[in-house]
């Protein structure tokens, strides 16, 4: 799956717009340079993001 | 430009003349530019997994024969899932003479990726811009000239629903077959160094370019043992090699080699792509999408949704279904027992026949195609929005429950349609846990065949609340089914990663052509089977062995379920096309009692209805579902599936027969 984050532009330090969180553990659609993606929460859970100073 | 030679399943190694290989990110118009090119009728949808299959297909132009392959969609050539494997194993195993890389013109740097991932392995790719037209609209124009100079390969702008550019596109791509492109992109010098070094290194008798091949291993995409495969003499020390040249590009960047290649070649598709991009669009939509998968919005909304579906059903499905029974009562049924008894008389022949041309024909038409007909066209509706999509991210956190991630909602949808592609889709899946549990869930799915059954006895004879709980009993039994299969089978699940796509106003064109695509297959492979079935079961009627053929079922029929003996043999029967038990059913209504007596109710209680509609729709799938579950899960899963269902059939038929009656 890390091949496939990195195809998509999921790729540590790139800039990632969270647009929804779903409720009750549902996934997180999140909008990159490459699209807007829906990501399990698990999977999410795994990618740090740091908010713009 | 002419199709010669029908859809078929790929085959593996060389084909006729050129082969040219259609490659590109999902949902980017693949299938529907395979359908244009060749007049082939490819199910196509607005939601990533609709091919999960190799198409291929044979056009001449210009007197020359060419191949083309359809290759399920594609990020990057990494192998996650069934319909990917497929895909880099048509690329990489049985190289195409030349790659028509079909791209997104509204999303052209991530689409890029792909492109220069292809061009890197050495292929000879021509670039179909397509959806050009709905680039135009969201304000984004892009330089085709200029990304063909950048990347050294032809660009053709395309509308594939619309045909335009395509001509072009194979044209180009015939001419460009078997020769390579000179490669003009270059990543950092430290990446192409080391690039260079492995490339050195490998064999050259193997079937890719050797800087693609060592790019490939660099990512991780490539392992060295399957080119050793290939070239012996590389062996360990390919692996060795590989794992120093990752090891010192990752002293380099800082970071995994994989990730510094993908991070590199994104890089690089983002320069050309501001080059070349003269004015830039946006996600539009975005609103719309959050309605469709925010629960306080998405709910309301999918149960509207199911809400109209079922009412377009019960109401349109059954006037169109009484508008054809009595125009084949008046128009059709007269001449064609005229006919019969002219040329048999009035002997058994002639009735056997009746059952067939007359009742049989007339139940396929009155109770099969309105109802099938009519849910088609909305599927077909449903799938080109790309409401679907927004459905998978909606249920994703239901589906965990089950043991499945958002994307298998997909197959799950399609199986209301058919189970039979629904369950081919099943490759879309990342886990074999994900698609035994999918796969069985499936069988129980109401396809278009089961709804015809349900609205044509259940809702039709007894009312819509009726058929709203049988589907309500359906929902719970694969709800329930789902949850004890996810505690059952050892494992997790998966985590959902799905793209999003732009809704899209669907064309009355193509919903109209898959419907009648889907509508055709019925047609061509429904009506022989209910003929025969019809002859038989008219030939085991009037000779008085159907009660004899009845006996040995009733006290599971009779007995357990509460339904008269002949209509238990019927059930029998379903096992070749689910809606064959109904329309057999109403042929010996209409024998049994005459014209007029088509009516269910006349000889079978409300009660009885409803627990015949239940059991034939939970219990075994037909035989066409039984084989390609055996193909995608082995057979002996499909048999115990199979029997599982009719167990858990005879089960629950008994309890509601019982409960009903209570009532």
């Amino acid at each position: 799956m890390a091949a496939e984050l990195a195809a998509l532009r999921l790729l540590p330090g790139e800039p990632v717009e969270v647009i929804e969180v779903m409720p009750l553990g549902g996934p997180v659609l999140v909008q990159t340079a490459g699209g807007v993606y829906a990501l399990g929460r698990r999977l999410a859970g795994r990618i740090e993001v740091r908010g713009d100073p | 430009m002419s199709a010669v030679a029908c859809h078929q399943p790929a085959r593996h190694g060389r084909r006729a003349g050129t082969t040219i290989a259609l490659a590109g990110n999902p949902n980017v118009g693949k299938s529907t530019i395979f359908n244009r090119l060749t007049g082939l009728e490819v199910l196509t949808t607005n939601y990533p997994g609709a091919t999960v299959e190799l198409n291929t297909a044979t056009v001449r132009l210009d007197g020359q024969v060419v191949t083309l392959v359809d290759l399920p969609g594609l990020y990057c050539l990494t192998c996650t899932s069934g319909d990917q494997c497929a895909a880099r194993e048509a690329l990489l195993k049985w190289p195409p003479d030349a790659v028509v890389a079909i791209v997104d013109a509204t999303n052209l740097a991530r689409n890029l990726y792909l492109v220069l991932q292809l061009i890197d392995l050495g292929f000879p790719v021509v670039v179909a811009l397509n959806l050009a037209d709905a680039a135009q609209r969201a304000g984004i124009r892009i330089d085709a000239q200029q990304l063909a100079d950048l990347l050294g390969v032809p660009v053709v702008p395309t509308v594939g629903t619309r045909g335009w550019g395509l001509r072009e596109v194979l044209t180009e791509a015939v001419r460009a077959a078997g020769q390579a492109p000179a490669v003009r992109h270059r990543y950092s010098p430290t990446l192409e160094r080391e690039v260079a070094r492995l490339a050195s290194s490998l064999d050259g008798q193997i079937p890719l370019s050797r800087r693609g091949a060592a790019l490939l291993l660099l990512e991780g995409a490539l392992q060295p043992a399957a080119l050793a495969a290939i070239a012996p003499q590389a062996g360990a020390a390919l692996a060795e090699r590989t794992a120093s040249a990752a090891a010192r590009l990752e002293a380099a960047s800082g970071e995994p080699a994989a990730v510094a290649v993908a991070r590199e070649r994104h890089a690089l598709a983002e320069r050309i792509a501001a080059k070349v991009t003269v004015s830039r669009g946006e996600f539009r939509g975005r609103a719309a999408w959050r309605a469709a998968v925010r629960p306080a919005s998405g709910v309301p909304l999918l149960i509207a949704v199911l809400a109209a579906v079922f009412a377009t059903l019960f109401w349109g499905g059954g006037a169109l279904a009484g508008l054809v029974d009595g125009a084949w009562g008046r128009l059709a049924s007269p001449p064609i027992r005229a006919l019969l008894l002219a040329l048999f008389g009035e002997g058994v022949a002639a009735r056997t026949l009746l059952w067939g041309f007359d009742a049989g024909l007339n139940a396929v038409l009155s109770v099969g195609i309105p109802y099938v007909l009519t849910f088609y066209i909305l599927l077909g509706i449903l799938e080109d929005t790309g409401y679907l999509n927004a459905v998978t991210v909606l249920l994703d956190r239901l589906m965990r429950g089950l043991g499945l991630s958002g994307r298998a909602a997909l197959p799950l949808v399609a199986g209301a349609g058919c189970n039979v592609p629904a369950i081919i889709g099943l490759r879309v899946l990342r886990t074999e846990r994900e698609r035994l549990i999918a796969g069985t869930l499936i069988t129980m799915v109401p396809c278009s065949a089961r709804t015809a059954v349900i609205f044509g006895a259940v809702a039709y004879y007894l009312g819509w609340p009726w058929a709203l709980a049988l589907y309500g009993v359906v929902t719970a039994v694969v709800l329930a089914a789902g949850w004890g299969l996810n505690r059952i089978i050892p494992c997790g699940t998966p985590d959902l990663l799905a793209e999003i796509f732009p809704f899209r106003l669907p064309t009355a064109r193509t919903v109209l052509r898959k419907t009648w695509v889907r509508v055709r297959d019925f047609v061509f492979v429904a009506v022989p089977i209910v003929l025969a079935g019809s002859v038989v079961l008219g030939a085991l009627y009037e000779t008085g062995l159907i009660r004899l053929a009845a006996w040995p079922l009733a006290p599971v029929v009779e007995g357990w379920l509460g339904l008269p003996a002949v209509a238990g043999l019927t059930l029998l029967f379903a096992v070749l096309r689910k809606e064959l038990a109904l329309q057999l059913l109403v042929a010996l209504a209409v024998m049994e009692y005459g014209r007029g007596a088509e009516n269910l109710a006349s000889f079978m209680t409300a009660d009885q209805i409803f627990t015949y509609a239940l059991v034939n729709t939970i219990y075994i799938p037909c035989i066409a579902t039984i084989a390609v579950l055996g193909r995608a899960l082995g057979r002996r899963r499909a048999a115990l599936i199979s029997l599982g269902t009719v167990a858990l059939a005879v089960l629950l038929g008994g309890f509601a027969a019982r409960l009903l009656r209570m009532l």
